[in-house]
């Protein structure tokens, strides 16, 4: 915001910058290559729902958006409310490519629509030979991934999620300010 | 494809935040030409109340966590209460606030700290017990909305020359009356205080007539950030509720410090104009036009 926004007290919502997010097309393929992290299809979008009449238009528009896709290319997608109060849209694909560009379909038509303050992050998930959930979380506000790896009892793994942020630095616009790598717990993906 | 935006705009709020600061900014260029035309020491006595007021800015954070009894708490202690905080501020893109707790029945919630990066949320337990979890965000995301917009500078700055006017009448009273050797300086000593006295005063109502307009940008803020403004207004009516069924002990308690709380002890016609902050009707009504303008948007 601006100092003047500052000054009268306004409210400009954020836009989301999606530039981004199209990295994890390729990152994909060195993850699987030399982390042996397998993608798992998944990946989610969550966001804040809007009691507004546009809004239920949009939902309604997003619905069509992902039922039109499936006729190139199989899609599963489901939509669920979490304990915050934000939705996920979980999304599966048999196909990378279009399961990164389905989540970017989706964001662009919120940000189109005004809604881009309202998109908190999508998730990527991979899992490792160990079965372990390894998660690429990407902050709309800022553009840039980091990693999540849940543990038990809520906690992070956090000697890998450095390993591997430094190791996609060159493919992933990461995240470079540690206590922006919010955790995510809870993310509506089977685990 | 430009379609309105979802969430409108409130040209009057601005304009009436711009024209009070205006009128401020007047009162003081005003009240600084006397200070320097009828006496030799306008320096210092700028300097000594503006320095005071600086260290309270700067330390706010401390001073006001320490005079609340509030407690910083992180995520193991407060998990829910953290995570809320944290998922707003991710979608906001703020740095992330301490949080703290403060050990009382009375619903309350207040932000302070003299930048987002030094910001700090206080909740009490009462407002973590009575509100549901679309209620606290609500009244979180407006807590957040107050650091968004750097109201405790622009309060702070608001409020610089106010404090200088009402410190030269607390001095001038102490001192000043009694003591008028030289008819020349008591002359301009008398204008200088009764200047002050003026100034103090119409000063005083434009700051508390700001603070009300930054609570109704708040709320808005609050709305625009959880997309639901009337899970802000029944939140509002609850913490109301509450303050007038628990004992008045506790509201003189919070009394000094209400310009920083949610919700300040309700006053209504003639009194909001003494007041930091509007009434509960009018928040409602405001946040109820927004959302039918949500609605038919």
């Amino acid at each position: 915001m601006s100092w003047l926004d500052s000054i009268l007290g306004r409210t400009k919502p954020l836009k989301s910058n999606l530039d981004h997010l199209f990295g994890m097309s390729t990152a994909e393929i060195t993850l699987e290559t030399e982390f042996s992290l397998k993608p798992t299809g998944g990946a989610a979008i969550c966001f804040r729902p809007v009691s507004s009449g546009q809004f239920a238009d949009l939902q309604r528009e997003i619905d069509a958006l992902l039922q039109a896709s499936t006729k190139d290319s199989p899609l599963t997608w489901s939509s669920s409310t979490d304990n915050y109060g934000y939705q996920w849209i979980t999304v599966h694909a048999a196909e990378y490519a279009n399961l990164v560009a389905t989540i970017h379909m989706v964001s662009r038509e919120l940000e189109d629509s005004g809604f881009g303050e309202q998109l908190l992050a999508s998730v990527f998930q991979f899992r490792g030979d160990d079965r372990a959930n390894v998660y690429w979380l990407y902050n709309y506000k800022r553009g840039t991934f980091y990693p999540f790896v849940p543990d038990r009892n809520q906690t992070r793994n956090n000697a890998l999620e450095l390993k591997l942020s430094s190791l996609l630095r060159g493919e992933l616009n990461m995240e470079t300010e540690l206590p922006k790598w919010y955790a995510q717990w809870g993310i509506p993906l089977d685990s | 494809m430009k379609r309105k935006n979802w969430y409108g705009r409130d040209v009057g709020l601005q304009a009436r935040m711009a024209f009070t600061m205006l009128l401020l900014t007047v009162v003081y260029i005003i009240f600084t030409f006397v200070l320097f035309r009828f006496t030799h020491l306008g320096f210092i006595i700028f300097a000594l109340p503006l320095v005071g007021l600086f260290f309270q800015y700067f330390f706010s954070d401390k001073i006001v966590l320490s005079s609340v009894g509030a407690r910083i708490v992180d995520a193991q202690q407060a998990p829910e209460l953290y995570g809320t905080v944290q998922r707003l501020v991710q979608q906001a893109d703020l740095p992330m606030p301490r949080v703290a707790l403060i050990d009382s029945a009375m619903p309350n919630a207040f932000a302070t700290g003299r930048s987002p990066s030094h910001a700090v949320v206080a909740v009490t337990r009462g407002l973590l017990q009575q509100l549901s979890q679309p209620e606290l965000e609500a009244v979180l995301a407006h807590e957040l909305t107050h650091i968004r917009n750097r109201d405790m500078v622009v309060m702070t700055m608001a409020g610089s020359f106010a404090a200088v006017a009402a410190w030269i009448v607390q001095m001038g009273f102490w001192f000043g009356l009694g003591s008028r050797d030289d008819r020349d300086n008591g002359n301009s000593f008398a204008v200088v205080l009764l200047v002050s006295v003026v100034v103090a005063a119409i000063s005083h109502m434009l700051v508390l007539a700001l603070s009300r307009y930054r609570e109704y940008a708040a709320d808005r803020g609050s709305a625009i950030l959880t997309g639901s403004p009337e899970q802000l207004a029944s939140a509002l009516l609850r913490i109301t509720g509450a303050m007038q069924h628990i004992p008045s002990q506790d509201l003189r308690e919070a009394q000094p410090l209400s310009a920083l709380f949610i919700a300040a002890p309700s006053k209504a016609g003639v009194m909001e104009l003494f007041s930091d902050h509007p009434s509960v009707e009018k928040r409602i009504a405001r946040l109820q036009r927004l959302d039918q303008s949500m609605a038919r948007s």
